[in-house]
């Protein structure tokens, strides 16, 4: 399967427009799957602003000679952080890769079951994530002594980039988690049947 | 904790592919299932201690500033998909081959090109073409098959032309100038287009009533409309890409950027730049790049879990005791390897997955990773219209009025995919296709 647009055999019917008749029906399964959902659409205008922001560099340096200090860091931890929550989104929107070869072919009450073993799989994964981002955060964030000391790039600026990208990183795997329980609560509930 | 590493590397490796196509099977999500994989075995292998390798891959695999040009270029496409540009352009080119028979699917093969030089994937343009080409094809009479299968290949060249989302990720992968892979790729890929034109015009020469021309009533002649205004600066924004990748001026990632702001300003002088659009394409965006990125991280993970218990110099070991160590045979190895999983994997996941393996061997080999570059994007061409999950076929389907099926379609793909191997043989025979520039 592929991965640009939407790729999941199951919305590849012909309902599906990914530039013509443009239906952003992004909609997300749970409470917290519309909030990231909504936060992702607001977020995603960061990307013209990297562009933007990108350009006035590229004016700066090959026009004026007079290249900026802060924006390589600054669109490097934009993206990165829009890519953690891309990740979040795609969960949400169910626009994860996945091959769908036996999936598609079963009744939907396997399926339903299926679904519940993927949540309990991406449960186990997030949260084995979540403790290896927390000890990478801790490190990142505060010195062996206990203070607060934030780790920075170590560039002519020094932006403590590092140490936030890993606190979104943590914050991200958390709401994933999240995301695998309400996902296994609705199905074991029943409620995912479409 | 589970002692995994007492059962040795041998069985390790194929207990992680066992778990790896159980997992997959059941449909779990492709990013998730590597990553879960990487971390049963950092923890079971290493023990808790190496869990943070997982967790620290994933920062630096994020935190890349080359890797930026992955969403500017998804961007710039998106822009491309919800502005006119292509259908102008497909208007504009309509007049090249009105008297030649075939000239519908040569003209849409012309446009999948210059297409595929603003656009560095394969998903809107094979839309874009299936709603502008094949149903003007269909209606002059046009063999179904030929039809469909020129629209859809067309369609894939996306990431064959620079600039291309799949050169960026082998690049990374690879760590080799993703500048020169699109130097490289350039002619293999125009190559590749061309065969796709011959082959046309010969089925077409062979069985004219394959590609009936265009009676005279059928072309009302409405005035002309301001093509060169319409056209002129997306084509712009195209030479001043690939212009300052190729002459060295700017960083990929700057090009990306330049490119964005290029068709935005076309878009704008066009008068269809509207926020509303931005917000549409950034969307897209996002969502696209939420996937990539994620199925990278899993892959990355594991392929560096598994390169800390020793498995990719037990790969490479066997890979040469396969082989014999000897060149072409190693080569022709793993384009077999590459070409199963691409019937399975997303190319992401086979960038990832296997790159970090293979181009080292083949740089011990003595082969150029630039042009194994170009090879592996000439294999993901194949990956992207083999069945079963082809997914330049399932983004035609989207949009192909509903009597034509997907198997019609791959049954359509047919033929290219053997014009792809020609190619892909040619590449091998000729390395010098992708490194006459050096």
């Amino acid at each position: 399967m592929s991965v640009e647009e939407n790729t999941s055999a199951q919305d590849a019917g012909p309902e599906r427009g990914a530039v013509l008749p443009d239906k952003d029906e992004d909609v997300g399964f749970t409470w917290l799957d519309r909030a990231i959902v909504w936060l992702g659409k607001k977020l995603s205008l960061v990307f013209a602003l990297i562009v933007l922001v990108s350009f006035y560099e590229i004016i700066r340096r090959y026009v004026f000679d007079a290249p900026t200090l802060w924006v390589h860091e600054t669109v490097t931890f934009a993206g990165a952080t829009l890519f953690v929550i891309g990740g979040l989104y795609a969960l949400a929107t169910d626009r994860h890769v996945r091959i769908v070869l036996i999936y598609d072919a079963v009744s939907p009450r396997v399926q339903r079951w299926l679904r519940v073993v993927h949540h309990l799989l991406g449960l186990a994964f997030s949260a084995m994530l979540l403790f290896a981002s927390w000890s990478m955060t801790k490190a990142a964030v505060l010195a062996p002594w206990g203070d607060i000391r934030l780790e920075t790039s170590g560039s002519a600026w020094n932006p403590p980039f590092p140490a936030l990208l890993k606190v979104i990183i943590l914050v991200a795997v958390a709401t994933m988690t999240l995301q695998f329980v309400l996902h296994l609560i609705r199905d074991l509930r029943g409620k995912g049947d479409n | 904790m589970f002692e995994l590493a007492s059962m040795g590397i041998g069985y390790g490796s194929l207990l992680m592919l066992a778990m790896l196509i159980v997992l997959l099977l059941t449909g779990m999500q492709l990013a998730f299932a590597t990553g879960l994989v990487a971390l049963v075995f950092a923890l079971g292998w290493f023990g808790p201690d190496a869990l943070p390798i997982v967790s620290s891959r994933l920062y630096s695999f994020i935190g890349n500033y080359v890797f930026l040009a992955v969403p500017m270029f998804v961007l710039m496409a998106s822009l491309l998909d919800h502005s006119g540009i292509a259908k102008d352009l497909f208007d504009a080119m309509a007049r090249l081959g009105r008297r030649l028979r075939g000239g519908v699917a040569v003209q849409t093969l012309v446009v999948a090109v210059i297409l595929a030089s603003m656009s560095g994937v394969i998903g809107g343009e094979t839309v874009l073409l299936g709603i502008l080409a094949l149903p003007q094809m269909l209606r002059l009479g046009y063999d179904r098959k030929l039809a469909i299968g020129t629209t859809c290949a067309g369609g894939a060249l996306g990431t064959m032309l620079p600039p291309s989302i799949v050169l960026i990720i082998y690049g990374l992968t690879a760590n080799v100038s993703i500048g020169d892979l699109f130097k490289g790729a350039f002619l293999p890929a125009l190559i590749l287009a061309l065969l796709y034109m011959v082959y046309v015009l010969v089925r077409v020469w062979l069985k004219p009533e394959m590609a009936p021309l265009p009676s005279d009533q059928d072309a009302p002649e409405t005035p002309m409309p301001n093509f060169f205004k319409a056209l002129f600066f997306p084509l712009l924004s195209v030479v001043v890409v690939l212009g300052s990748i190729y002459g060295g001026v700017a960083s990929v990632t700057e090009a990306s950027a330049l490119g964005v702001m290029g068709i935005a300003i076309s878009t704008w002088i066009r008068g269809e730049l509207s926020l509303a659009m931005v917000r549409k394409a950034t969307i897209s965006t996002l969502r696209v790049c939420g996937m990539i990125i994620w199925i990278g991280i899993g892959a990355t993970a594991l392929v560096g879990v598994y390169n800390l218990m020793g498995g990719i110099d037990f790969v490479r070991d066997m890979v040469f005791a396969v082989s014999g160590g000897h060149g072409l045979t190693t080569i022709l190895f793993m384009m077999l390897i590459l070409l199963v999983l691409g019937m399975f994997l997303d190319w992401v996941g086979v960038a990832l997955l296997t790159m970090p393996i293979f181009v080292p061997i083949v740089t011990e080999l003595g082969y150029s990773p630039i042009w194994f570059g170009v090879v592996f994007c000439m294999n993901m061409q194949v990956s992207f219209l083999s069945p079963p999950f082809g997914p330049a076929a399932f983004y035609l389907k989207t949009v192909t009025p509903k009597d034509i099926s997907l198997g019609e379609i791959f049954r359509a793909l047919l033929p290219f995919i053997a014009l792809q191997v020609v190619a892909l043989g040619l590449l091998i025979a000729f390395p010098q296709l992708a490194l006459w520039w050096q």
